[in-house]
């Protein structure tokens, strides 16, 4: 016999054979970059609250959770009951900040997101998004993980998080690869719930290598782990979940592999949305703005709804 | 080795003439407690008929984990497999046995909620085996560790209960009801069903269908229908779970499948001779001694194909 502390019952984020298949909609400045892209006017926060909260009601009746951000849209996804029944609500605890040249180049627990509150407005979990530099050191990281993980303990919240490999924070060359293997092992044994990896090698190039990554991450991680698809090709993604699944992941928690397609093809109709029972969009809610000649929907993403199939790939086979 | 993975329980048990109805009481002409839960119930089945056998799952710091565990050690059941989750409640069941109806109700307090894959020993005990039978708890977690194995073991799911999104791909031995099968593949013979089950895990389909008897589909292909014995029945309680337990230790004794299913089917109804679902278990020469004073199978059983 051996004697254990009980385990977090992560099922209000797994579908009921045990995986999860989990949708992010929390991206902050680099989601409104990529609207950028397709317009010459400014994106503003309405925009971006607007396709979360599309996108919320369209894909989560297809997910076994979601993972919303405080600073856009989580409580306009909680107020306009926006995500399906049976699919679990995570809110982001991670402030952003634009530091070393990058979008995202420092983050700290968001003071903003009080656990007791997203916890009344139906959370059942927290994620904290972590930077690993090989040139920074560990302890700081370290620390804020164990913060987090008795945050949420002490509210009765699942913890999430979601180590990233970045380039080193003096620009000297580094092996960011290396460093989402070290991150599992500086970080996975911290007591989270949950981990989040970036794929190996980003989903590319030797499989044999990447599976052989993957399962130095099941061995550096003391809980079930997830990946992110950031990175990853999307025509790759499936089957790099695949890959990670076969040597000991559990699902995915992913955004752009999902929806980034959708941004900047405003030229389909967000009304044509439709298929495996998804909510039909409310053509009322399609604002579609002009950019010399090129559409971008942002408040109804146009095909998510067939993006979607993506949340069905299985997660618990043998 | 054979390693059983999912959920022990203790029961406490009542056999009533009927049900008594909102705010009544009936006489109960029997109470007793007992241990249960679909994967130590077979546990106890493949040790009682001679196997080294281990159980895998989780209990809590409570007296009825006390008891789940002393239960097990009793029948020669590897112990060190059971994680004891600190503060944590046992599974345990109120079961109600109606003779009227020859049904029986059951209220069940789930096992704690523990990660049975990140446990070392959990791991060892699973690498060292022959076969593993798990049961709905025991799933998504073996299938978790398994993952992670150089050589996985031979691995067979009792498919009794419902898991939404549960795939039998990979699976050596999908031993399921014929109902469950109804309800994943819909309305359709016995024949169609076990093929469809067969053609998703690859592997043996056994299908059971009460007194009617299981239906066997090897490998191969080759579909046989194996009768069930008739006994006295007090209760049906756990017979399914002892099916699963004698059934996975016939096959590590390498009988044949349908010859296994006999033996299974045949252990299963003398396990319905008292009112728990283990009491009654038969040792391996009660089992041989049994069958020995049957028909001769070869008349008793049809192939099919």
């Amino acid at each position: 016999m051996a004697h254990v502390r009980a385990g977090t019952d992560l099922s209000p984020l797994q579908r009921s054979g045990g995986g999860f298949a989990m949708l992010a909609v929390d991206q902050r400045e680099a989601m409104r970059n990529m609207f950028a892209e397709h317009t010459a006017e400014p994106v503003t926060d309405q925009d971006l609250q607007d396709f979360k909260v599309a996108a919320a009601r369209i894909l989560t009746p297809y997910a076994s959770a979601v993972l919303v951000d405080k600073q856009f849209a989580f409580d306009a996804v909680v107020d306009q009951h926006a995500v399906a029944d049976g699919c679990g609500l995570i809110a982001a605890a991670d402030h952003f900040e634009s530091a070393n040249g990058e979008l995202v180049g420092r983050v700290t627990i968001d003071p903003q997101v009080v656990p007791a509150r997203v916890k009344e407005q139906g959370a059942v979990a927290l994620k904290l998004l972590v930077l690993w530099r090989e040139d920074e050191p560990a302890g700081p990281r370290v620390s804020m993980v164990e913060q987090f993980v008795d945050l949420c303990r002490n509210t009765g919240l699942i913890s999430i998080i979601e180590p990233v490999s970045r380039g080193r924070a003096d620009r000297r060359p580094s092996d960011t690869e290396a460093g989402v293997l070290a991150a599992a092992r500086e970080l996975g044994r911290l007591g989270a719930d949950l981990y989040k990896a970036e794929v190996p090698l980003k989903g590319q190039g030797d499989q044999a290598e990447i599976r052989r990554r993957c399962a130095e991450i099941t061995a550096a991680v003391d809980s079930p782990w997830v990946v992110l698809s950031s990175g990853v090709p999307q025509d790759l993604f499936p089957e790099a979940v695949r890959t990670a699944m076969s040597e000991g992941a559990n699902g995915f928690l992913a955004g752009r592999a999902v929806w980034a397609s959708c941004i900047g093809g405003g030229r389909r109709r967000a009304a044509t949305a439709g298929g495996r029972g998804a909510a039909p969009a409310d053509p009322g809610r399609d604002r579609r703005r002009t950019d010399g000649g090129a559409h971008m929907t942002t408040a109804v993403p146009p095909h998510l709804p067939t993006t979607a199939d993506l949340l069905g790939i299985p997660v618990v086979e043998w | 080795m054979l390693t059983f993975v999912g959920a022990a329980t203790l029961d406490a048990l009542a056999l009533v003439d009927r049900y008594p109805a909102a705010d009544e009481r009936v006489v109960a002409s029997e109470i007793s407690y007992a241990g249960g839960g679909p994967a130590a119930t077979a546990a106890v089945v493949a040790a009682r008929q001679g196997h080294d056998v281990a159980f895998v799952g989780a209990v809590g710091d409570d007296s009825e984990g006390q008891q789940i565990i002393a239960g097990l050690q009793a029948e020669g059941v590897r112990i060190d497999g059971i994680l004891v989750v600190e503060a944590g409640r046992s599974a345990a069941s109120v079961v109600v046995v109606s003779r009227e109806s020859s049904t029986r109700a059951i209220c069940n307090r789930q096992p704690p909620v523990v990660d049975l894959a990140a446990q070392p020993v959990v791991m060892e005990l699973l690498a060292a085996s022959t076969w593993v039978h798990v049961d709905h708890i025991g799933w998504a977690p073996t299938r978790s560790a398994i993952g992670r194995l150089m050589h996985s073991p031979l691995v067979s799911y009792d498919g009794g209960h419902q898991v939404a999104g549960f795939s039998a791909a990979g699976l050596s031995l999908y031993a399921p009801t014929i109902e469950a099968l109804q309800i994943r593949f819909g309305p359709g013979e016995p024949e169609e069903l076990l093929g469809q089950a067969q053609q998703e895990s690859g592997g043996a389909v056994v299908a059971t269908a009460g007194s009617a008897g299981s239906w066997a589909l090897e490998k191969t292909g080759a579909l046989t229908q194996v009768p069930t014995f008739s006994v006295e029945v007090v209760s049906t309680l756990g017979a399914g779970d002892v099916f699963h337990g004698a059934l996975v230790a016939a096959l590590a004794d390498d009988h044949p499948l349908p010859d296994a299913v006999r033996r299974a089917n045949a252990t299963a109804a003398l396990s319905c001779r008292v009112l728990d679902g283990r009491g009654a278990i038969p040792t391996l020469s009660e089992l041989n001694t049994f069958l020995a004073s049957q028909p001769d199978p070869s008349a008793a059983s049809s192939d099919l194909t």
